[in-house]
């Protein structure tokens, strides 16, 4: 991930707190993300799914993406990117662990510039 | 030294079959292909197979851009040449472009013949021949509800099937005779119209067209004794003609074709010609076998290497029409006296054989319905060989597969063409299986072009692939559970048992690529659960979030709660705990499943467990891959048409079944009579109950198919029909793919087979089923019992809500 200059970090939860190879929604304010145990890397995207608004927490993780539980749309944590199931994209948002604690950028979120396919 | 520029006019079969024969031989040539069609070389032959459906448009492309560009070869695509100046040496299109060549290569192919009838030119009336001819008339399919196809040959044959498959009405006019007089006799032409009628295609003979009615568009054909056909369509496939314009206009020498000799050399020592434009020794082709034979003895002339010479060939045609087996090849008419017959018909059964022998070997033959020793007379006819010896068994050798008979084609010298169309050796699939490592059909095909041109060879490729592989020998992919894990699933399950991995991690870590996808994870979940009979080791990351959490999840995220009503019956007591609860956490709506159940719609995630501890019910399961439910009718309880008491039988099912997953779904139902008020002979498990007795009915469906269930067994007593439910249960836990339906189990492994390791099996082999099945279910459990009290993880249930911001916020400039 591009380093992007975070003013905010928002403390979200203790580094164990879901279990790996898992998401969980996350709401605050009027943000709704999910972010996703990697097993010591976690990775926050849009809560839903650019197809019809699944959440994507609730998602089976596989590698660095997720696969939507509604209609099985696998979109991926490194860019936000759709990787199959039809074409769209959702923002990325910066985290950070310390000391066994998550945090996430939620002011900073991201769509991926540029052409999804390359 | 400068490469010598090869201009090749027409894309078409034949001169990228030949570009392919020259570039094999790696000459120094620089290569441009001039192309009236604005595609890819494709397949001209599949062109009926697009037609009727049976492949799609991007299935019949040989060579891709990629084999361009691969090989540096400029494609100029809807340029059409018209003439070329061999003393300048340059070729000319019709936009008035030149191309200068060192040696020109015309490979022009063939146009239609177009008889001149009256109001030909009428919209509707349609060539057959390349990829747009088709894709116009697919469309004209669309809305078309007659059409005449003018032309019984082999192409207009094929269009009239494709047509009909479409759903259009078809009449085939022929101006000869009989059908496909150019490749059958008189005998074998009454066959083929029996056969053609068959399908429902009407055929009219010794009919010449004269005149299409209609304003802008055909409304009608007109014949020339009166009769008149309606038509919204018309087909015209009167024969074709070789494309000589060109060749003409240079100035070369041309008859019916572009004049060639043996070395495919025209009449300028720098022009060739090769396929459907050529006249060899007074013979045009219009076939494909004969383009592959001359394209290699022109590849060969023309890298200077001149020497190989084209002999002509053997004509066989296989006419390809969904429904009928039609081979002719060679000299078929034995019009001469010394030559004889020996025959075969059955009327009956619509097979017609013939061969005619002449000095003692097969110089042609004719197979109608039954065309499995195609391959074996086209070898006799092409070889020549003496067949006085055994004569008598000519026609019916039954092509035994052992070793080292003379049909095991694995006996057979490396020199014998396997593929007629191509013209691959046997030699040279071996060494693409040595050398190459082909392992699979398709993987052969791509090495070699083998089995690529009418296909017929495939079964003669496989043979050689299971020859030389045995046991390594791949049947083609197509039932590998994903690209994650490339096995078959079947296979899988026995490395999974064999090699005793547990979870669905290591299955990944050993077989597959590590990471996984939302199809492997669950089903591998399932394949690990049910081989260890639940001893495996659960990874709940490999989980569709319906079996986390025990619920369904519904289009906004919210879930759903089924609770279990066996047998579809419920009490008071427990409708008032469910409106109750319905009622405490708001949920939206509760609804009467076509399953007899109660559904509670749109609960949230975190309310489900404290749902489930307030209703006290067991989990309905109507989220998973498991025992759904089982339905039933009142029955001799209170119908007074029962003869069977279904509501105790279907409560007993359920019991013994539920808490047991599946690799699909299974919804049941019991009846007490035949009328089938709850529906059990479209359920994957039913039981139907008769006087006396119960039908135990499998395989039902009414969802996105609907199937009527196939009676597995009768039987006398209710424990009888419970036992035979419970085999047939877990037998399809044991061997169904997971995802597969029953409906889809039972057809893939026949019904006879299920009942021979079912319910007809042995006493061992029934015990071994029910014993599993025993053994599985006392590791099954109420999730929702268990989970409501004690989650398997603190945020089994929850998602994460944070705080108001400023308790949130720190500041991380760190």
């Amino acid at each position: 991930m591009e380093q992007v200059k975070v003013s905010k970090w928002y403390l979200v939860a203790s580094q164990d707190t879901i279990p790996v190879k898992e998401g969980r929604r996350v709401y605050y304010g009027g943000h709704e993300i999910a972010l996703f145990n990697l097993g010591g890397e976690y990775r926050a995207l849009d809560g839903r799914c650019p197809h019809k608004g699944g959440p994507l927490g609730d998602g089976i993780v596989a590698g660095k993406a997720v696969f939507c539980p509604l209609h099985n749309w696998k979109i991926s944590m490194e860019n936000g990117c759709a990787l199959s199931g039809g074409e769209g994209r959702v923002k990325v948002y910066p985290v950070k662990v310390m000391e066994n604690k998550v945090y996430v950028a939620f002011e900073e979120g991201r769509f991926h510039e540029g052409d999804c396919q390359s | 030294m400068e490469p010598k520029h090869l201009v090749v006019v027409g894309n078409g079969m034949a001169g990228m079959a030949c570009v392919d024969a020259i570039l094999k031989r790696k000459p120094n040539f620089k290569i441009t292909v001039l192309s009236e069609e604005p595609y890819y070389n494709y397949n001209r032959i599949f062109l009926s197979a697009v037609l009727s459906g049976e492949k799609s448009v991007e299935e019949i492309y040989i060579n891709t851009k990629e084999w361009y560009d691969r090989h540096h070869i400029t494609l100029c695509q809807g340029v059409r040449a018209i003439d070329a100046d061999p003393k300048k040496k340059f070729v000319y299109t019709e936009d008035g472009i030149s191309f200068p060549y060192d040696l020109l290569l015309l490979a022009t192919g063939s146009t239609p013949f177009i008889p001149p009838i009256e109001g030909v030119n009428k919209k509707g009336v349609f060539t057959f021949r390349n990829m747009k001819d088709t894709e116009e008339i697919m469309k004209q399919c669309e809305t078309a509800k007659e059409a005449v196809v003018i032309g019984g040959g082999l192409l207009g044959l094929e269009a009239a099937r494709g047509i009909l498959n479409r759903g259009v009405k078809v009449t085939v006019v022929h101006l000869m005779e009989r059908l496909m007089d150019v490749q059958l006799d008189e005998i074998g032409g009454q066959f083929l119209k029996r056969e053609i009628e068959k399908l429902g295609i009407t055929v009219l003979l010794s009919k010449s067209t004269t005149k299409f009615f209609g304003h802008d568009r055909v409304e009608s054909v007109m014949f020339k004794d009166g009769q008149v056909v309606p038509a919204d369509m018309v087909v015209m496939a009167c024969g074709i003609r070789p494309n000589i314009e060109l060749a003409k206009k240079a100035g070369l020498e041309v008859n019916r074709g572009i004049v060639v000799n043996d070395f495919l050399e025209t009449s300028d020592p720098s022009i060739f010609a090769v396929g459907e434009c050529v006249e060899h020794a007074g013979k045009v082709y219009g076939l494909v076998a004969p383009l592959y034979d001359q394209g290699k003895v022109l590849a060969a002339t023309i890298t200077g290497d001149k020497g190989p010479t084209y002999q002509g060939s053997v004509l066989a045609t296989k006419l390809k029409v969904m429904g009928i087996e039609l081979f002719s090849a060679g000299d078929f008419k034995a019009a001469e006296p010394d030559k004889e017959v020996i025959s075969y018909q059955d009327h009956g059964f619509g097979i017609y054989k013939k061969l005619v022998v002449h000095r003692e070997s097969v110089v042609g033959a004719i197979l109608i319905g039954d065309t499995s020793d195609a391959n074996r007379f086209l070898e006799l006819i092409r070889k020549k060989e003496r067949v006085t010896e055994n004569r008598q068994q000519l026609l019916f050798q039954k092509p035994p597969a052992v070793a080292g008979s003379p049909t095991d084609v694995m006996s057979r010298p490396d020199s014998d063409t396997i593929c007629g169309c191509i013209g691959v050796s046997k030699g040279q699939i071996l060494s693409a299986i040595r050398e190459q490592s082909c392992k699979t059909l398709s993987q052969v095909k791509t090495c070699t072009k083998a089995s690529s041109g009418c296909g017929t060879c495939a079964g003669l490729v496989q043979e050689i692939l299971m020859g030389v592989l045995g046991s390594e020998f791949q049947e083609e992919k197509k039932e590998v559970l994903c690209g994650c894990v490339p096995f078959p699933k079947e296979q899988l399950r026995t490395m999974i048992k064999t090699q005793n991995l547990k979870s669905v991690q290591d299955v990944l870590d050993i077989y597959g690529n590590a990471i996984g996808c939302s199809l492997c994870k669950p089903a591998l979940s399932f394949i690990v659960d049910e081989v260890h009979c639940g001893d495996h080791k659960e990874d709940r990351s490999a989980r569709f979030i319906n079996d986390r959490v025990h619920a369904n999840i519904q289009r906004d995220g919210t879930f759903s709660v089924v609770p279990r009503m066996r047998g579809g019956v419920t009490s008071a007591a427990e409708l008032r705990k469910i409106a109750d609860v319905a009622e405490k956490y708001n949920v939206p709506m509760v609804k009467v499943t076509g399953s007899q159940r109660l559904d509670l719609l749109g609960v949230k995630k975190e309310d489900l467990p404290k749902i489930w501890a307030e209703l006290g019910m067991t989990s309905g399961f109507a989220y998973a891959k498991a025992v759904r439910m089982v339905k039933s009718c009142v029955g001799t309880d209170f119908c007074r048409y029962g003869t069977q008491n279904s509501i105790e039988t279907g409560i007993k099912l359920e019991t013994l079944l539920e808490g047991l997953y599946t690799p699909a779904k299974v919804k049941m139902g019991v009846v007490g009579c035949p009328r089938n008020c709850a529906e059990a002979t479209v359920k994957d498990i039913g039981l139907v109950g008769m006087e006396g007795g119960w039908q135990v009915v499998i395989g039902g469906a009414a969802g996105k198919k609907v199937r009527a269930a196939d009676i597995l067994v009768t039987v006398k007593t209710t424990e009888e029909a419970l036992e035979a439910a419970l085999l047939f249960f877990q037998y399809y836990r044991e061997n169904g793919e997971y995802i597969e339906r029953t409906y889809d189990f039972v057809e893939r492994l026949g019904l006879e087979k299920i009942r021979r390791e079912t319910v007809l099996a042995s006493e061992e082999t029934k015990q071994g089923l029910l014993e599993r099945l025993r053994k599985a279910k006392t590791k099954a459990v109420n999730p929702w019992a268990a989970e409501s009290g004690q989650p398997v993880h603190p945020m089994q249930f929850k998602d994460l809500v944070l705080p108001r911001e400023k308790e949130a916020l720190i500041e991380g400039a760190r």
